[in-house]
């Protein structure tokens, strides 16, 4: 049997049973509720909780990066990133929806989402999900969500750290450049981690 | 002198499926084998005998001690070593960390001990040279050792092992062989196995077990006996067999009530075992 | 030659392993944490943020009150966020149904192996205590710490007590990830959970400046700040260590002073924090007599020390003021 015999209905039909939705569930109630958070918080950080929320929506998308059965289905003639675009195919509608869900929610709160905040779910969430691939493809037992937290956070503290004068380099001083400069890496870095374990180095 | 496990009328269900349907069994010290096709109970019994599941009914008695007693588990677990089907190791450990913290949570407290303990039990199941590796660079026959080896730790008095020779290799099964029967006459195993070979070259004593029901328990020998003058060869599958099944050579093998005049061949723990669990049909057990 | 091969006497009155297996268990325990890369990452992190708040001034540069020394526990925020998933996988290892079952035949129970992960938080603790400890010394070295901005400021040298803040933090950071991996026995959940329990913590501080919820901080400086009105009397301003006119941001002007006794219930209040959810953790591990206690002691422990920061610190009493 082919690949080509295996149609995106059948699948996704299979992939959606053993994804583990309840990591993807639990990023997208964790980033309702903090986006819900300045109801009851003070005003200074209205902008950041919302930046706090996309990160925690993001994490969830790492959970695409699992392959359950890569041992198994590594030899399959599905290759491995039919396999990996079927499980973002599940799991980005749900995260997409769950954003639009905090964008309402924060109009609601009076913290007006801007502009920014689909940009911002792409780049990070392109990042999760890299982070989650590779850290499945080099130790299998590590779950996605915690390799992206661990490289979330991580980045977290770094831009919170960095001097301005490193920060406000030109190469990534815009929004619009970060954000390219993100999908670019995790681009890169999905490529090299999704690679046939069969084909010649 | 009474039996270091004893289980009378034990039973256990599971979501409405009988695991274990009224067992009643004395096992003996020396080396016990557990036979009995997928789905037998065997696992069951085991993990009963091992405190790691109490039964529905009836009662056990486990080196003098009941199970159902927190004193009493404990006592019997300070005295167990248990192998199960999958051992569960921790990946990212090595070896000999992995082994030494189950040695720990076995009350070993005194380091130096513990650790020359957990070399010897490494070094019994062959992997004295690998035991700083990791265990997920470990092959599936060398992380069975290593669950072996934790199961061997503090010479117990009682070993339940289930399956031990899955995924070792001809030379490791005969070395594995060698460790059981150098375990002494004190020592109660209790193993379960698909390897009929296992038994006959383990196991003075076997208990066959099929949809929770002991079969037979007694010597390996009378098992063995159970089929003498029973097995044959023949050209064809012969229709009178309960079993039959093509051999390397080409012939059929039957077991069963052979026809006068018939091809007898010597009868072994297999065949007493084929006779009296219900058996796959002939092609199945060619292919 | 060991407790197992000596253990003979199979009518043992006692039902649970001693308290030198527990120490072993818990030696053992500590050895993995410590040599966890995760952790050590943490601290890594924690250094660069370390390194950072060192040298820009941020509590020897005369910043504003709620900006400078604010942030004395800071340095440690990556080092938690480790803490927490070392703690939480570490109380998940056992989670293949596999390995739960070898070990459920072994004499220590789940409840002894979490108690001595529990203690594991000591690594943590000590690596969160070397990090303050560094800050401590560059700013003591640098003249101590300058508070506030303009003509009401103030130098000060931080007390050991504030040394006791950021390894107290840590350990409950470790304590809560071993607690979550008992509530949910998945390790991509716990760290969504996680994650959004350290940004909430430790990222978003600025919220854990403001009543009531600095009351409940985890982690916070010794320092109490008030908006003390748009025209403050020299009398009023004369009670405050440091003080910050009014200005874009804040329309009234905001005093700021250390005060020991607020950070001290502080401390008390996290221990009782700790106890409660190693009471949590263990009394999801099984049945032991001891778990009550603990869980009582932390509950008393966090009831007095909320309770008599809301009757002595008339800040904490009003919504959303600053604390």
């Amino acid at each position: 049997m082919s690949s080509p015999s295996t149609g995106w209905p059948a699948l996704l039909a299979a992939t959606g049973p053993v994804l583990p939705w309840g990591a993807v569930a639990a990023a997208g109630g964790a980033a309702l509720a903090v986006t819900a958070l300045p109801a009851v918080l003070p005003p200074e950080g209205d902008g950041v909780v919302l930046v706090l929320a996309v990160l925690v929506l993001a994490s969830g998308c790492a959970v695409a990066g699992e392959d359950p059965a890569a041992r198994e289905a590594g030899v399959a003639p599905v290759p491995v990133r039919r396999r990996l675009l079927a499980r973002l195919l599940l799991v980005l509608p749900v995260s997409g929806a769950a954003l639009a869900g905090m964008a309402g929610v924060a109009a609601l709160a009076g913290t007006g989402p801007g502009s920014w905040l689909v940009p911002l779910w792409a780049a990070v969430s392109a990042i999760a999900t890299a982070v989650g691939v590779a850290a499945q493809r080099s130790t299998p037992d590590v779950p996605g969500p915690v390799a992206a937290v661990v490289v979330l956070g991580g980045g977290l503290v770094l831009v919170a750290t960095l001097p301005a004068s490193v920060v406000g380099l030109p190469p990534w001083d815009s929004a619009v450049e970060r954000v390219g400069w993100a999908l670019v890496a995790s681009a890169l870095l999905l490529l090299a981690a999704t690679r046939d374990p069969g084909a010649r180095r | 002198m009474t039996s270091p496990v004893t289980l009378a009328g034990v039973g256990k269900r599971f979501r409405g499926t009988t695991a274990l349907d009224h067992v009643t069994l004395d096992l003996p010290r020396g080396v016990t084998g557990l036979l009995g096709p997928n789905g037998a109970g065997k696992t069951t019994l085991l993990r009963i005998v091992a405190t790691a599941l109490s039964p529905d009914a009836g009662s056990v008695q486990v080196l003098g001690a009941d199970p159902a007693d927190p004193a009493g588990r404990l006592a019997i677990r300070r005295r167990l070593g248990y192998l199960p089907q999958e051992s569960g190791a921790y990946a990212g450990f090595t070896a000999f960390a992995f082994v030494d913290y189950v040695a720990v949570l076995k009350e070993m407290t005194d380091r130096a001990a513990r650790h020359a303990e957990v070399r010897r039990v490494l070094e019994v199941v062959g992997l004295g040279d690998r035991m700083h590796s990791r265990i997920r660079t470990l092959s599936g026959g060398m992380r069975r050792r290593v669950g072996l080896a934790q199961a061997l730790l503090g010479r117990p008095d009682l070993l339940v092992l289930d399956e031990p020779t899955v995924g070792l290799d001809p030379e490791q099964r005969l070395r594995f062989r060698e460790v059981l029967t150098g375990l002494g006459t004190d020592t109660t195993v209790l193993l379960s196995t698909h390897l009929t070979e296992d038994v006959a070259a383990l196991c003075p004593r076997v208990v066959v077990l099929d949809r929770g029901r002991v079969l037979f328990e007694g010597a390996t020998a009378d098992l063995s006996r159970l089929a003498d003058g029973r097995v044959w060869d023949a050209d064809a599958a012969d229709p009178l067999a309960a079993v039959s099944w093509r051999t390397a050579e080409g012939r059929f093998r039957n077991v069963g009530s052979p026809p006068p005049g018939a091809d007898l061949v010597p009868a072994g723990p297999e065949h007493g075992y084929l006779l009296l669990t219900s058996v796959p049909t002939a092609e199945e057990m060619a292919s | 030659m060991t407790a197992a091969t000596e253990a003979t006497a199979v009518s043992a009155p006692d039902t649970v392993v001693g308290r030198s297996t527990v120490g072993a268990l818990a030696r053992a325990e500590i050895r993995y944490t410590a040599r966890n890369p995760v952790l050590w990452l943490g601290v890594a992190a924690s250094g660069l943020v370390a390194w950072w708040l060192a040298t820009d001034g941020t509590f020897t540069g005369g910043k504003p009150v709620t900006d400078g020394y604010a942030l004395w526990e800071w340095l440690v925020a990556p080092l938690a966020l480790a803490a927490f998933l070392v703690g939480n996988w570490a109380a998940l290892r056992e989670r293949p149904s596999t390995t739960a079952e070898l070990f459920t035949n072994t004499p220590a129970r789940r409840w002894d192996r979490t108690l001595a992960l529990l203690l594991a938080a000591v690594v943590p603790a000590v690596l969160g205590f070397l990090l303050i400890a560094g800050q401590w010394v560059a700013v003591v070295a640098r003249g101590g710490v300058e508070l506030g901005t303009g003509r009401w400021t103030s130098t000060f040298t931080p007390t050991p007590l504030e040394l006791l803040g950021a390894p107290l933090g840590v350990a409950c950071a470790f304590v809560s990830g071993v607690a979550l991996a008992r509530l949910v026995r998945s390790r991509a959940v716990g760290a969504v959970v996680g994650f959004v329990g350290w940004m909430i913590v430790w990222v978003t501080f600025w919220l854990w400046l403001t009543a009531p919820f600095g009351v409940f901080a985890v982690s916070r400086s010794s320092l109490v700040t008030a908006e003390i009105g748009t025209d403050p009397s020299a009398a009023e301003i004369a009670r405050w260590a440091a003080v910050d006119p009014a200005d874009g941001f804040n329309d009234q002007y905001v005093g700021g002073i250390r005060d020991l006794g607020v950070y001290g219930l502080h401390l008390v209040y996290v221990v009782g924090l700790v106890l409660v959810l190693a009471g949590v953790a263990l009394a999801r591990s099984g049945r032991d007599r001891r778990t009550r206690p603990v869980l009582l002691a932390g509950l008393v422990l966090v009831a007095v020390a909320v309770g008599v920061q809301f009757l002595v610190h008339e800040g904490a009493r009003a919504w959303l003021g600053l604390m």
